[in-house]
């Protein structure tokens, strides 16, 4: 069996377009945007493809606020 | 606490129930997204790469625009962007006929750089190859790595060793629906009919592509004809339809061509993995090397299982994706686990062979799955395992017989999520209402079953409502083997709520209270006087005008993951043409609660058909020379047809009363098993799939040769 993997979830902003098998399966939660399961293919909302909007390829640790793209999910907290 | 009661107090739960769709299917009556035909409606069609790899630099849509009959065309990537595989989409149109979309893809003008690609794995490593990903080094994705144990020690203590290079190929997904979509717009709604396995995964794709509020999207599935992993989200044709169809002012069609659906619509990454592993006189597994890679296409991925099943202390793998210029993978029937399985149970027969033992007996140690180790009792019985040859290879005769055997593990069970209703009318009609899809599991009837289980009714008797968003009751998508785990507890609390209502209503009728009341039989009557009764139509007649309804809420007792298998298979090879024919498999399959004892027998033969195509037949071929597939079609890429299917005989392996999924577990292992089955008929050890003649023949002949 592969070695669990310790994952912190909601600790940086996480891209509302990107997508993974996962998050569409009854269990599956936003845990498995924060790092790349390697069992599994990535890809963006606004294409439907494996790159974005920017031509670049998408992934929990490529989808970041670095890119003109990102939209990250839910709103701001704010005091 | 809900309980689906013991096996001898269930009426339908358990037993062989026929799908409730399957005249429909067979007759034609269902309707699949293909079938879908919207007045005004336009045909779609895209305009594909014919290079693997290119920047383009220009794109016309004027030509296709002039054309009679087209109604929209749009561009589905802008100059300066990369064209990264054969087949990726360019542009789209609609028409009012599909031949004049197919003209105007033609008068679709574009420019292009060509650059440099690569298709074939061991190339795309190479430190010369063209980059195809700027955020992997030489095409590879940062390794996985595992290391427990003491690697160094575990091959001190190995009586034997074996070490082999094992193999697979990608398999593309051969849904035989093909992906699309019928999309159309009223106002700001749209409603998309939709060959999905997540209707509400959709949905919210939809609605957030389009930045449109989600109970603006309806996606509808009534019927779907497989996914098998591949249809989660809308993908570049489900965007391409509902953008053509907002451009237009009108229903478009657009369902991907069986050739598109080779390039572009996923498939299983290929695997190459390097292993060294050494086991005890004893037969415990004792260490265990791994070296591995597949290719995803462009896409990441492309991990597999390994080790796999058995217990081993002492462990260090590496494994990593490779980047080739061809379409992404999808997830595909137990993601990574075929391909793990078919390596792991040939190294498990190598070791057995070498330290004299029986494999079975080599499993049997090494197997911790308490379950497991029951089914193989049954599935040697089955099979005849006292019959495989002790020598492999020593039959007698062209045609040669050999026995094998393989194992498999999956996740499955239940998730929150389900949201259901179920509502009894006065005039004794039951809907239930959800939001799943049946991808060709038998949910539909799942769902009926258990509601005509708790009101003493039949299967027909519930209008089961599914595959549709309409109705507001979500439900989770179709995959990882969760839909029966995930939906069938919260409908049967749905149905128990409800008929708890109507107890409560009529109780007053029997001079008793509720809980003395029962439905069975299609009638409902009093426990402490079974004389007393009413027929359940006449019981819901004391509505009057009203509705009852109960709503499903999850409940975590009524199913559990973990579903463990084996399979069995006996071969025929033919020494002269190299044929391989599987004469039979004997699948076991742990299920937990089974719900429909036909269905789940129909999944796991599903499974076995397809672990058969990977053993065997199935092979994407890339040309180096031009990085186009050169068997895109259902001729070239050979599928099981009803020539190639053995007698199967299916096991469901009720362990306990959860439920816990088998939509996937089953295709597991299936091709290590073949494969085993094949070394035992001929003496010679294919470790590349698929098993096709060619290699049966050029490896008896190399054996010949070195045996003198």
């Amino acid at each position: 069996m592969e070695k669990a993997k310790d994952l912190s979830i909601l600790n940086r902003p996480i891209c509302q377009n990107l997508r993974t098998k996962a998050l569409y399966v009854a269990g599956g939660s936003l845990q498995n945007l924060v790092e790349t399961n390697p069992y599994s293919q990535y890809w963006c909302n606004c294409t439907m493809a494996a790159v974005g909007p920017d031509d670049k390829f998408v992934s929990p640790e490529g989808c970041s606020r670095s890119r003109r793209c990102f939209e990250p999910i839910g709103g701001e907290i704010v005091a | 606490m809900a309980s689906w009661g013991e096996a001898h107090e269930t009426r339908l739960i358990g037993k062989r129930i026929p799908r409730l769709s399957g005249a429909d299917k067979v007759s034609g009556k269902a309707k699949y997204t293909f079938d879908i035909n919207r007045p005004g409606m336009l045909y779609g069609r895209i305009l594909r790469s014919r290079v693997a790899h290119a920047t383009i630099t220009a794109i016309d849509l004027s030509g296709a625009e002039a054309l009679s009959g087209v109604k929209a065309v749009i561009p589905l990537i802008e100059p300066g962007k990369r064209l990264r595989y054969e087949g990726q989409e360019i542009a789209a149109v609609a028409a009012i006929t599909d031949d004049i979309a197919k003209d105007a893809v033609r008068l679709i003008q574009y420019e292009i750089e060509e650059l440099p690609f690569v298709v074939d794995v061991e190339e795309a490593m190479d430190e010369s190859a063209p980059q195809i990903r700027d955020d992997w080094h030489r095409n590879q994705s940062q390794p996985g790595n595992d290391e427990r144990g003491n690697l160094e020690a575990g091959f001190a203590e190995a009586a034997v060793e074996v070490e082999a290079t094992y193999s697979a190929p990608v398999q593309t997904h051969v849904c035989l629906e093909t992906h699309g979509h019928v999309a159309e717009w009223d106002g700001d709604n749209l409603t998309v009919w939709a060959s999905t396995q997540a209707v509400f995964g959709t949905r919210r794709d939809f609605a957030q592509h389009f930045k449109i509020p989600e109970d603006k999207v309806r996606i509808i599935t009534e019927h779907m004809g497989g996914g098998f992993g591949s249809k989660f989200s809308p993908g570049v044709e489900g965007r391409a339809a509902a953008e053509l169809s907002r451009k237009a002012g009108a229903p478009v069609k657009l369902m991907l061509t069986r050739k598109d659906e080779h390039l572009v619509a996923g498939n299983r990454p290929s695997m190459t993995q390097r292993v060294r592993a050494g086991a005890t006189n004893d037969g415990r597994l004792i260490a265990y090397d791994l070296r591995g890679y597949g290719t995803g296409g462009i896409s990441g991925g492309a991990s597999f299982t390994g080790p796999y099943v058995y217990e081993v202390p002492n462990v260090r793998t590496e494994k990593f994706a490779v980047a080739i210029n061809a379409g992404s993978e999808r997830a595909m029937r137990a993601p990574g686990h075929p391909q793990g399985e078919f390596a792991m149970d040939s190294l498990m027969d190598e070791l057995a062979e070498k330290l004299g033992m029986d494999p079975l007996e080599f499993r049997r140690i090494n197997d911790p799955s308490e379950i497991r180790q029951a089914e193989y009792t049954l599935g040697a019985k089955e099979i005849g395992w006292h019959r495989r040859n002790e020598v492999p290879g020593g039959g007698k005769g062209v045609k040669k017989r050999g026995i094998g055997m393989g194992s498999g593990l999956w996740g499955g069970g239940g998730h929150a999520g389900t949201q259901a209703r179920v509502t009894i009318h006065a005039d004794g009609t039951v809907e239930a209402v959800t939001g799943t899809q049946d991808l060709g599991t038998g949910i539909r009837t799942v769902i009926a079953i258990i509601v005509a289980e708790e009101f003493g009714l039949q299967p027909q008797d519930i209008s089961v409502k599914i595959g549709d968003s309409g109705p507001g009751l979500p439900s989770g998508g179709s995959g990882g083997s969760t839909t029966t785990p995930s939906v069938a507890p919260v409908v049967k609390t749905a149905a128990t709520a409800a008929k708890e209502k109507l107890f409560e209503r009529i109780a007053p009728q029997f001079e008793t209270e509720p809980e003395d009341l029962r439905a069975a039989d299609g009638k409902v009557y009093a426990a402490s006087d079974p004389t007393k009764s009413v027929s359940w139509k006449g019981a819901a007649g004391h509505l009057g005008m009203e509705t009852i309804s109960g709503n499903g809420a999850w409940h975590d007792g009524l199913s559990e993951p973990g579903a463990a298998g084996t399979q069995f298979a006996e071969v025929e090879v033919d020494t002269e043409t190299g044929e391989v024919k599987v004469i039979k498999i004997a699948a076991i399959q742990d299920c937990g609660l089974v719900m429909n004892r036909l269905t789940c027998e129909s999944q796991i033969n599903g499974g076995v058909i397809m672990g058969l195509g990977y053993a065997l037949l199935e092979n994407r071929i890339m040309d180096p020379l031009t990085g186009y597939m050169i068997n895109p079609n259902l001729e070239d890429y050979k599928i099981v047809g009803a020539m190639e299917v053995p007698e199967i005989k299916s096991i469901a392996f009720d362990t306990d009363r959860k439920v816990t999924g088998v939509g996937e577990p089953a295709t597991i292992p299936t091709a290590g098993a073949i494969a085993n089955a094949v070394y035992n008929a001929i003496g010679v050890r294919i470790r590349d799939l698929p098993i096709t003649a060619d290699k049966i023949l050029n490896a008896l002949a190399e054996n010949a040769a070195a045996s003198g």
